[in-house]
C-alpha cells in the first residue's frame, strides 16, 4: 500500500491508474487467463467412440423426423380428398395430376382416381398414422440412447491428451527434435553474434558501427515470410547456392538442404540474429574500455580478455539473447513451414495441425502447453547452470 | 630495479593533429618522473606510446635499451594504472591483483599467496575476498597499484590515478605512492595536470604544452628557473610584466615594461630589442615603505593600487593592479597590521633581480594564468 502511495505521489493519479490498469490487462488478460484456459483445455478430453455413437443416433433421429413430417403432409392431402369426394366434387388429385399433351412429364396420380373412395383413403390414413407412431417410438428410444451416449462422450478431466504425446512416437520425436534443434540454432546464433556485437560495441569506429548497424537492421524491414522465401530461393535444390557450387565444380550434385533440418536451422539462425546481437551489444557497450585495455596491459591474450573480462560482463546480455532466440526458435512456425521438407517438421506444425486439422483443441493445448513448460524449465535450468539471476536479466 | 625509458625523437600524429611533437628525453631507471601539463597537452599520448597501446608516428620508444616497436601492451615490461583504475568489478580483490599472474599461468595457491603479500604491501590485509565494489576510493586505488605491481613491471605508468579522490586522501596517497616507489625501485611515470602532485612526488618533472615538452627538470628547478613563459605561468603562481629587452649585461636583462624598467635574470640569452616578459613569484615580491631610501630598495619596484586583500591565514594575498586588467599578486606573511592596508591605496612593490626571470614572449599570449 505504501508503495502505491509513493507511486501516486511521484506520477500522479492518472498515470498511476494507467500503469496499474495497463499492467493488469497485460498480466491477467494476456498471460494468466489464456494460459489457464489453455491448461484447462489440455486437461479436458472426450471418448471419441461415444461421441461418434451420439452423432449416429442424432442423425437417425433427424431422419425419422423428416419421415414423420412427410407422412403428416400425406395425411393432410388425403383428408382434403376425402372431404371433396364426400361433397360430391371430383377428386382434386385427378384434376391436378395426369399427363397431358402440353405437359407430358407431369406425374400422374398415385392411384387411379376411380379406385379412390373415402373408405380406401381412410385406410391409407390409418397406415400412415401407424407409421408415424412407430417413428415416434423409435425417436423416444433414440433420445434415451443419445442421452447416454452424450454422457459417455462428455468432456472430462484427465491426462489423456498428454498421454497421447508420450505414446505417439512420431510427434514425440518431433518434439525432442524441436528442442535440440532450437538449442542448436541458439548456439549458432551466439557464435555468430558475439563477435559482431563485440565489434559493434568496442572495436568499430563510430561511422562504421552506424553503417554496420544499419546493414543489420534494414533486412528486417522486409517481413519474415519474404525473408524466409529468399532463403528458399538460395537453398532449394536448384537454388542459387547449389547452382553456384555446381558451376564452380565444388560439388557434383546439388546439396539437399531441405531434406534434413539444415535449411530450417540456417533460416532460423538468420531470422533471430538481431534478437541475439542487441542484448549482447547493449551489455558489452556498457563495459569500460579501460578494463579491456587493463587486461591487455597485464599481459592477457585476446581470448583470455574475452573469457575473463568481456564475457562475464556480457553474461546477462548473452542470457537474454539466448532465451529470446531459443524461445523464438522453439515457437517458430513460418520458417519450418516454408523451408522445411517432409522430414523436418517442427513441433509448432504438429500443434497447428491438432488445432486446425484435427479440430482437437484439447490435444492442441496439451501439445502447446508441453512445449511452453519444457522451454521455461529448460531456460531456468540454463540460468541456474550459468549463474544468471532474473535480476541480472532485468538490468 | 626498474628500467630506463627512452623517448627518441618521438612524434605522434592523429590525422592532421599532432598530439606529441618531437619528444626526446630519457627517464632514468628507478626514477619517479611526472609529465605535467593541462588536459590535451599530449601527456596521456606519451603514456599510451610507452605502454604500447599506440605506436609513435615517428621516433623510437626504448625500455631498458630495447626498441619497443611492434610490441603490444601485453608484451612490454610496463604496467598501467588507469585514471578510473579499471579494476575488474566481477572479480574479488585478490583475483584482481592476481590477474596478471593468472595470465602468466601461475597456479592458484601461488597466486593467492602473491596477492596477499601485495595486500600487505599496500596495507590492505584481510580484504582479499571482498568485491572491489565494497572498497572505498582510496582502497581501490591501492588495489589498482597492487594489481599493476603484481606482474613485477620494470616501469609503472600512472594516468592521473588520484584525480578522483578527495583532497585529504589525495595528499595521503601521494606519500604512499612515493613510499611504494622507493620500496620497489620500479620506474614510475606519472601523468598529472596537478602541479602539487608533480612537484611533491617526483624526482623530475616534464612540463608539456600543446604536444611539446617545454622543460624537464627537478621540481625546484621547474619552479624557480622556468625556461619558458608557459612553464613560468603553469607551474605555481607568477606575476608577469610583458615588455621589450633594452639591455643585457652580466647575466641580467633590462626589460622595459609599462610599469617601468625591470632587471631580471637572463638565462635564455635574450638579446636587446626582443619581446620578453619578466616573471616574479608572489612570495618574492615585497611591500615597500614609501619612505624607504632608494639605496636600500631592491633592484625593481613599482607603484600600484590595491585591488583586494585576501586573508589566507598564515599569509595574505594582496592583489594590486597590473597590466591589461590583470591583477598582480603579492604574498605577505601575516605579521603585520592589516589595518594599514586598504583597498584603493597606492603601494610600492619591489623585487630583486635574482627573484625575477626574463623569458622570451610566446606568440599568442596563451599563458594559463593558473
Amino acid at each position: 500500500m505504501q508503495a502505491v502511495q509513493d507511486f501516486v505521489r511521484r506520477y500522479g493519479g492518472i498515470m498511476t491508474a494507467y500503469i496499474f490498469l495497463g499492467c493488469g490487462i497485460w498480466m491477467v488478460g494476456m498471460i494468466v487467463l489464456p494460459q489457464l484456459l489453455m491448461l484447462e483445455k489440455s486437461l479436458t478430453y472426450s471418448d471419441p467412440a461415444a461421441s461418434a455413437r451420439a452423432a449416429q443416433i442424432q442423425a437417425n433421429t433427424d431422419r425419422l423426423f423428416v419421415e414423420i413430417t412427410r407422412a403428416e403432409r400425406a395425411v393432410g392431402r388425403l383428408q382434403t380428398r376425402i372431404e371433396a369426394l364426400e361433397a360430391g366434387e371430383p377428386d382434386p388429385e385427378v384434376q391436378r395430376g395426369g399427363a397431358t399433351l402440353l405437359n407430358p412429364f407431369a406425374a400422374g396420380p398415385r392411384q387411379p382416381a376411380e379406385a379412390a373412395t373415402p373408405e380406401t383413403l381412410r385406410a391409407e390414413i390409418v397406415d400412415l398414422e401407424a407409421q408415424i407412431d412407430g417413428n415416434r417410438l423409435v425417436i423416444a428410444e433414440n433420445d434415451r440412447n443419445l442421452e447416454q451416449a452424450r454422457l459417455a462422450a462428455a468432456p472430462r478431466y484427465g491426462l489423456a491428451n498428454y498421454r497421447e504425446l508420450v505414446e505417439n512416437d512420431l510427434n514425440r520425436s518431433i518434439f525432442f527434435k524441436t528442442i535440440w534443434a532450437s538449442v542448436l540454432v541458439t548456439l549458432i546464433c551466439l557464435v555468430v553474434c558475439y563477435p559482431i556485437a563485440f565489434y559493434l560495441a568496442k572495436a568499430a569506429p563510430g561511422e562504421q558501427a552506424a553503417l554496420l548497424m544499419l546493414a543489420l537492421i534494414v533486412p528486417y524491414w522486409i517481413n519474415e515470410i519474404l525473408r524466409t522465401f529468399a532463403w528458399l530461393m538460395l537453398l532449394s535444390d536448384g537454388g542459387v547456392i547449389n547452382e553456384l557450387l555446381l558451376v564452380l565444380g565444388v560439388i557434383g550434385e546439388p546439396i539437399r538442404w531441405r531434406q534434413g533440418n539444415g535449411a530450417v536451422i540456417i533460416g532460423m539462425t538468420y531470422a533471430y540474429i538481431l534478437f541475439m546481437i542487441f542484448p549482447i551489444y547493449n551489455t558489452i557497450d556498457t563495459l569500460d574500455k579501460n578494463q579491456i585495455e587493463a587486461a591487455r596491459d597485464l599481459g592477457a591474450p585476446w581470448w583470455r580478455i574475452h573469457l575473463r573480462v568481456v564475457i562475464p560482463h556480457a553474461k546477462p546480455g548473452i542470457a537474454v539473447g539466448c532465451i529470446m532466440t531459443f524461445m523464438l526458435a522453439a515457437g517458430s512456425y513460418a520458417v519450418p513451414l516454408i523451408l522445411g521438407g517432409t522430414t523436418s517438421k517442427w513441433f509448432t506444425e504438429v500443434i497447428y495441425d491438432a488445432f486446425n486439422e484435427g479440430n482437437d483443441w484439447g490435444l492442441g493445448s496439451a501439445y502447446a502447453f508441453t512445449l511452453l513448460t519444457t522451454c521455461i524449465v529448460f531456460i531456468l535450468v540454463m540460468m541456474r547452470l550459468f549463474k544468471v539471476s532474473l535480476q541480472d536479466i532485468a538490468k | 630495479m626498474g628500467m630506463d625509458v627512452e623517448l627518441d625523437r618521438v612524434t605522434m600524429r592523429f590525422g592532421d593533429f599532432t598530439a606529441v611533437r618531437d619528444a626526446d628525453l630519457t627517464i632514468r631507471s628507478g626514477e619517479f618522473f611526472s609529465f605535467l601539463g593541462p588536459s590535451g597537452c599530449g601527456k596521456t599520448t606519451i603514456l599510451r606510446m610507452v605502454s604500447g597501446f599506440i605506436e609513435p608516428s615517428e621516433g623510437v620508444v626504448r625500455i631498458g635499451g630495447r626498441d619497443m616497436a611492434g610490441l603490444g601492451p601485453n608484451k612490454r615490461p610496463t604496467a598501467l594504472i588507469f585514471q578510473n583504475l579499471a579494476l575488474f568489478p566481477l572479480m574479488k580483490v585478490w583475483e584482481n591483483i592476481a590477474f596478471g599472474l593468472e595470465v602468466r599461468g601461475i597456479g592458484k595457491s601461488e597466486r593467492r599467496k602473491r596477492a596477499e603479500q601485495l595486500l600487505d604491501l599496500i596495507a590492505l590485509p584481510d580484504q582479499a575476498d571482498k568485491l572491489v565494489t565494497e572498497l572505498s576510493g582510496g582502497q581501490r586505488q591501492r588495489v589498482a597499484i597492487a594489481r599493476a605491481l603484481a606482474v613485477e613491471p620494470e616501469v609503472l605508468l600512472l594516468d592521473e590515478p588520484l584525480s578522483a579522490l578527495d583532497l585529504k586522501l589525495r595528499q595521503h596517497m601521494r606519500a604512499e605512492l612515493r613510499a611504494i616507489q622507493k620500496k620497489t625501485g620500479v620506474t614510475f611515470i606519472y601523468i598529472t595536470h596537478d602541479q602539487g602532485e608533480a612537484l611533491t612526488m617526483s624526482d623530475r618533472v616534464g612540463v608539456m604544452s600543446q604536444g611539446v615538452i617545454e622543460q624537464v627538470g627537478a621540481p625546484d628547478e621547474i619552479y624557480s628557473a622556468p625556461h619558458t613563459a608557459f612553464v613560468a605561468t603553469f607551474v605555481g603562481e607568477n606575476n608577469r610584466f610583458a615588455g621589450r629587452v633594452t639591455d643585457v649585461s652580466d647575466g641580467c636583462a633590462i626589460i622595459e615594461t609599462p610599469r617601468g624598467l625591470f632587471r631580471a635574470r637572463n638565462r635564455e640569452n635574450l638579446t636587446s630589442g626582443e619581446m620578453a616578459s619578466v616573471f616574479v613569484r608572489p612570495e618574492r615580491c615585497l611591500l615597500l615603505d614609501a619612505d624607504r631610501p632608494a639605496a636600500k630598495r631592491p633592484d625593481n619596484s613599482f607603484v600600484s593600487e590595491v585591488e583586494r586583500i585576501d586573508l589566507e591565514g598564515a599569509y595574505i594575498n594582496l592583489f594590486v593592479r597590473g597590466d591589461q586588467g590583470r591583477s598582480l599578486i603579492v604574498h605577505l606573511t601575516n605579521d603585520r597590521d592589516l589595518s594599514k592596508l586598504a583597498q584603493g591605496q597606492q603601494v610600492t612593490i619591489g623585487f630583486s633581480a635574482d627573484a625575477a626571470v626574463a623569458l622570451p614572449s610566446e606568440g599568442p599570449d596563451n599563458a594559463a594564468a593558473a
